[in-house]
């Protein structure tokens, strides 16, 4: 039997740290996050006469978020991460993003185009843009995936989508 | 005795013509989604669950299950022949497998990884079998009290089984049930955290969470590092290992079945961490350890069967305590819970066919995966050569649809979509998410039993070391934080002490 065995050329792209991090960024962010939710717990009742009552689990969680984010603040290993260990290879760096843009693309036009049309015109742009594809090829996705998935989902198993008055 | 009864009749149940095709169904998805990089089993399940909604308990849970089962046996076709893990639980499957794959030794690693996960799939169903029926008598000595103490061991163990520091954890668990007091408090009424919208106040959907974190989150991290493919051709060969090949397995496979059924049941613990530890135990027990690496068939069997084994141990707590110990088993309570099945101690005797059909059909399962992965590897070795850049409109599509389709609410996408970010950012600064959905499906529980036990004790903690259960449970917690605080001192003294790193070497 003969096969493909397919060896993946990774990427690579180390590239050194800084000072400034955005781990003190992140853990600012939790025990901001943890008085938040401790404060507005308190505005909840936290002990009733019949014992812990309905800001109780909230306030003890908010309290441990906030005590975890000061740990790591004042602690953190890791506090020279920066932007550039997390995106080492900055021209793709924004592919992530363009699939967020896609997705609230699809919530936006959804209600108004129906899923088969806009699932239609976001895997276009997503094909087209995340991986830069012929417009050839990236129609060919685009047709195959929106139409297969609608008729799976929509026709055969009955799941009710978004439709537009022509019915898809 | 009351054993012989049952597992037969959990047989009639799944050998019916549609719990067998659900069955083979699931194995059918599990094996995909193992085999494809970059759809894990979480995502899968998730992607899946609204389809379930339709079956029957019994179905859902045989198709769920053998998705989760199915994609443990395909993972290590990818780690082999690609060198990319399918999914996280045969990552170390890489080292030795594909190592042996460049040696022109693929047949016996797919064979072996495939025969590994038979064998210890069907050992780790027989202790299932023989031990589920014990400890669903034992839990039905368990009150509000021994279910909260239940809960904290978990969380602890949770924290001592994830990679990274242990606030990240915590912070993860402290956020997974801070998000489950969002919405309507199911005891008072009250609403917590909605902010008057009426969308909040059922809470967030638990798709649409799980879907984010790990659907949406996975393919925004994977269009940002897959490049291109390098295909080389080279010959598979016979796929049945040697007679050498067992002798050097045999054991492996043994301590990789004991080994991951344990870290099954553990809370916390899974197929990732039991096939990691399987390796480490196999490299460190090995007469040749330098062999490990270079393909090494010990490399091969124990972590494969240790990770398989996993997912049985793990069906023990779900099914007899209502507990899951991991992510992928959270998601399962999430999906029995909304079909209206509350597993539990109770299930085995309320509804035995869905308890031991579950049981009967990873039986079935295992069998069924061993026919489709061995005859069928051609067909899924094709199947590696689908772009990604095919496949990731098709999964986000899927997240989509099945988002949406819970509850036909466009809220549900957007929050699909914010936890996806969420995720994204997350996962790049090395959180481990499954902590935070195990948190999320346990949360609700964790505050009624909290405040039950709270409430009978008149408020006083001391309630939680009264009964002997509870006190056990939280001696063996608290001894296991000890442990875990004292080798986190220990190896930070031990980094503060070593000599500093030379110019040439840093």
């Amino acid at each position: 039997m003969k096969a493909a065995i397919i060896a993946p050329v990774q990427s690579s792209g180390k590239s050194g740290g800084g000072r400034r991090g955005l781990a003190l960024g992140i853990n600012i962010a939790w025990v901001l996050l943890g008085i938040w939710i401790s404060v507005l717990a308190t505005k909840l009742t936290l002990w009733d006469a019949s014992g812990p009552s309905t800001g109780f689990l909230p306030l003890l969680t908010g309290i441990i978020i906030a005590s975890c984010g000061l740990s790591m603040l004042l602690w953190s290993p890791r506090a020279n991460l920066q932007l550039k260990d997390l995106w080492p290879t900055p021209n793709r760096a924004l592919r992530p993003f363009a699939v967020v843009f896609g997705l609230v693309a699809m919530a936006w036009l959804m209600p108004v185009l129906g899923f088969l049309v806009t699932a239609f015109l976001i895997t276009l742009f997503l094909v087209r843009v995340v991986y830069l594809e012929r417009w050839h090829w990236s129609l060919l996705v685009s047709s195959l995936a929106s139409g297969t998935l609608t008729a799976i989902f929509v026709y055969a198993f009955g799941i009710q989508l978004p439709r537009l008055a022509l019915g898809t | 005795m009351e054993l012989f009864n049952n597992l037969p009749s959990g047989f009639a149940v799944v050998l019916t013509p549609t719990n067998l095709l659900y069955c083979l169904l699931g194995s059918l998805i599990g094996t995909l989604v193992g085999v494809l990089p970059g759809l894990g089993p979480l995502a899968a399940l998730s992607l899946l669950l609204p389809l379930t909604f339709k079956l029957s308990p019994v179905e859902s849970l045989v198709m769920l299950s053998a998705i989760f089962y199915g994609s443990m046996y395909g993972g290590s076709t990818t780690s082999i022949l690609v060198n990319i893990p399918g999914e996280a639980a045969s990552v170390v499957t890489c080292l030795d497998g594909h190592a042996m794959a460049k040696q022109g030794r693929a047949g016996p690693a797919l064979g072996m990884a495939a025969l590994a996960s038979f064998i210890a799939g069907t050992l780790a169903n027989l202790i299932l079998t023989i031990m589920s029926p014990g400890l669903a008598a034992l839990a039905l000595k368990f009150g509000p009290v021994e279910y909260t103490s239940l809960m904290v061991l978990g969380f602890v163990t949770t924290i001592f089984m994830v990679n990274g520091p242990a606030p990240k954890a915590l912070i993860m668990i402290a956020a997974g049930i801070f998000l489950a007091t969002i919405g309507t408090d199911h005891v008072s009424g009250a609403l917590r955290y909605t902010f008057g919208s009426q969308n909040l106040i059922g809470g967030f959907d638990l798709v649409a969470i799980v879907m984010g974190l790990f659907g949406v989150s996975e393919v925004m991290l994977n269009v940002e590092k897959i490049a291109r493919s390098e295909i080389v051709s080279k010959k598979i060969g016979r796929l049945l290992p040697s007679l050498q090949d067992w002798r050097d397995s045999w054991a492996p496979i043994l301590r990789g079945s004991g080994l991951g059924f344990i870290l099954g049941v553990l809370p916390g613990g899974g197929p990732v961490t039991a096939s990691f530890l399987s390796y480490a135990a196999e490299r460190r027990l090995s007469r040749t350890p330098e062999r490990f690496g270079q393909g090494a068939i010990e490399g091969v069997a124990g972590p494969e069967a240790a990770n398989n084994a996993a997912v049985s141990g793990s069906m023990i707590p779900l099914l007899s305590l209502g507990l899951p110990s991991n992510g992928i088993m959270a998601l399962l309570l999430g999906a029995l819970i909304i079909q209206g099945v509350q597993p539990g101690p109770m299930l085995m005797t309320q509804k035995p066919d869905l308890f031991w059909g579950v049981i009967a059909s990873l039986y079935i399962g295992n069998v069924m995966l061993l026919l489709l992965n061995l005859p069928l590897i051609g067909l899924w070795i094709q199947l590696l050569r689908i772009p990604y850049k095919v496949l990731f409109p098709v999964i986000l599509l899927l997240s989509v649809i099945g988002t949406y389709s819970v509850n036909n609410n466009l809220f549900d996408v957007w929050v699909m979509i914010g936890f996806g970010v969420i995720g994204y950012i997350l996962r790049k600064l090395e959180y481990e998410l499954a902590p935070l959905i195990l948190a999320y499906v346990l949360g609700p529980l964790l505050e009624q039993s909290l405040r039950q036990s709270l409430v009978l004790s008149s408020g006083s903690p001391v309630i939680f070391f009264k009964s002997p259960i509870s006190a056990t449970i939280m001696l063996v917690s608290a001894g296991l934080l000890i442990y875990f605080a004292y080798g986190r001192i220990r190896s930070a003294r031990s980094v503060n002490a070593a000599p500093p790193p030379t110019k040439e070497a840093s």
